[in-house]
């Protein structure tokens, strides 16, 4: 290092900035003694440098950290997605599991304690109780399939008992002397009805067993009272006879179905109507249910049948009033007759 | 470089390197900006980035930011040049209240950064050469022509006054 007159400023610049030696330092301090009128030049170069300032505060600076507390929210998401699966999974275990449509309510726990007396039953349950048929004793509300059970289930003596009343039964109304057509009416139905048992009770078929519970369920409601065949209408002789036991079967299967479903308020509003016949029409006939999908209802393809499907409400308000007429004049006791529909209820005098 | 360790560069660089490019480019929105960039991309890359060197990592980062927002600051003002349109145009600070920050104003970017690199945060002719991306003797003749510069206009300040 050769500091001189034509080269000091470089020096001096390198020591204002520090960026000499100590060594370069000492000899630039040694060239400023032999060479005072140059030290205002050295200070000159200190003067230029930028002095550090008040506190130069970044306005932002509270957006740059990188937080903790949310790192932490980071990392425990996993754990409340968990939680928050499990919940999910739990709403659905539970809605699956305790749903009657799952079919995987215990209902043999089920047990319901009928206080109700005689005159406080149901004007189907009465049928069944005139017409001397097991009826729906509480408690034996059963879950879809439950029926099927017990009918695989059933002791062939339990069976033939039924033979047996029907057998009864039938012989009984034979006797009691009403007319020709009528008994045969009424024998049809009976007939009909108990050949239900009958047959069932010989072939095994599960839904006979309609008449021991009733299925709280729709789906268990629909096979129960359609299974319960055309017998009546495939055994009656004349097209006459035919209308009439259709007759019968829909109003009876109308009868039942409301019985057996009560819609709520809202259902009500919504629901195909319901014609509810009371007990004492009857009182001497027993509710027969007609399977259109049985093979050996002869009637359901006929044009009859088909005309009698077609009327919807209008065929079925029709029928209501004609099957007023007919029993009317049997009952004569009977002053009032009442229809309901739906929520809304008739009366006729 | 852990998240406490960014933590800390921000307590302890934050402010000086917004005071660097503040100062060069005059415009406290865009410093602002450059300021979080700088930090956000330290933070994206804090697994490469060694402690010790994390402030003139941050240095570099930002002054590279600064020359890419000067290069597109003066695009627009060459586009209004043909314009005449009023816009976003960089101005050197006004707020320079004595007669060196004027003269350091006058100063190119490149000459104003090494000046406010070595007076300010103490930076060796290495250091800010990395920083810059200059080798150590350009950095010597640049810094050496800007207090030259410097010198002339203070001088010349004070034979007027």
């Amino acid at each position: 290092m050769n500091i001189n007159r034509q080269n000091y400023e470089e020096y001096f610049l390198l020591y204002a900035d520090q960026e000499l030696t100590a060594g370069q330092r000492k000899k630039v301090e040694e060239f400023i003694s032999n060479h005072p009128d140059l030290r205002q030049e050295l200070e000159r170069f200190h003067a230029l440098k930028l002095r550090q300032e008040e506190p130069f505060p970044f306005p932002g600076k509270k957006d740059l950290y990188k937080h903790k507390e949310g790192a932490a929210v980071l990392y425990r998401w996993p754990y409340a997605a968990a939680i928050a699966l499990l919940v999910v999974t739990g709403l659905i275990a539970v809605n699956y599991f305790f749903t009657p449509s799952s079919g995987l309510v215990d209902n043999n726990d089920r047990t319901i304690t009928d206080t109700r007396s005689l005159a406080d039953k149901s004007p189907v349950e009465k049928m069944y109780k005139e017409i001397g048929l097991p009826t729906t004793e509480p408690g034996a509300l059963s879950p879809p399939g439950s029926d099927l059970k017990d009918a695989d289930t059933r002791s062939a003596d339990t069976m033939k008992i039924d033979v047996e009343r029907t057998i009864v039964k039938k012989a009984d109304i034979k006797n009691e002397g009403l007319g020709n057509k009528d008994a045969h009416d009424a024998g049809v139905r009976n007939t009909d009805l108990k050949g239900i048992n009958l047959r069932n009770a010989i072939t095994g078929n599960k839904s006979n067993s309609v008449h021991r519970n009733i299925v709280p369920y729709p789906a268990a409601k629909e096979k129960a009272i359609s299974g319960s065949g055309g017998e009546a209408v495939s055994r009656a002789d004349s097209l006459y006879d035919k209308e009439r036991a259709l007759e019968n079967r829909n109003i009876t299967v109308k009868a039942i179905a409301a019985e057996l479903y009560k819609p709520s308020e809202s259902e009500m509003e919504i629901s195909a109507p319901v014609i509810v016949i009371p007990a004492p029409l009857f009182s001497d006939a027993t509710p027969i249910a007609v399977n259109d999908n049985d093979p050996d209802n002869e009637a359901a393809g006929s044009e009859a049948y088909v005309q009698t499907k077609k009327g919807g409400i209008k065929s079925i308000l029709h029928k209501a009033s004609r099957m007023i007429d007919r029993t009317g004049e049997q009952l004569t006791n009977v002053k009032e007759v009442n229809i309901r529909l739906g929520k809304y209820e008739i009366a006729f005098q | 470089m852990t998240e406490s360790d960014y933590n800390e560069c921000v307590d302890k660089y934050a402010d000086h390197v917004f005071r660097f490019i503040y100062k060069s480019i005059g415009h406290q929105e865009d410093a602002r900006d450059i300021i979080q960039s700088s930090f956000e991309k330290m933070w994206k890359s804090r697994n490469s980035v060694n402690v010790e060197t994390a402030k003139s990592y941050l240095f570099e980062i930002a002054y590279n930011q600064m020359i890419d927002h000067l290069r597109k600051v003066k695009r627009i003002r060459l586009k209004e040049t043909f314009s005449d349109n009023d816009g976003i145009v960089y101005q050197p600070s006004n707020e320079s209240k004595n007669i060196l920050e004027l003269a350091l104003a006058a100063l190119t970017e490149v000459q104003r950064s090494l000046v406010m690199l070595k007076d300010y945060e103490g930076y060796s002719y290495q250091e800010m050469g990395k920083i810059m991306r200059l080798s150590e003797s350009q950095v010597k003749v640049y810094l050496h022509r800007a207090r030259m510069q410097l010198k002339d206009f203070i001088g010349k300040r004070e034979n007027v006054s």
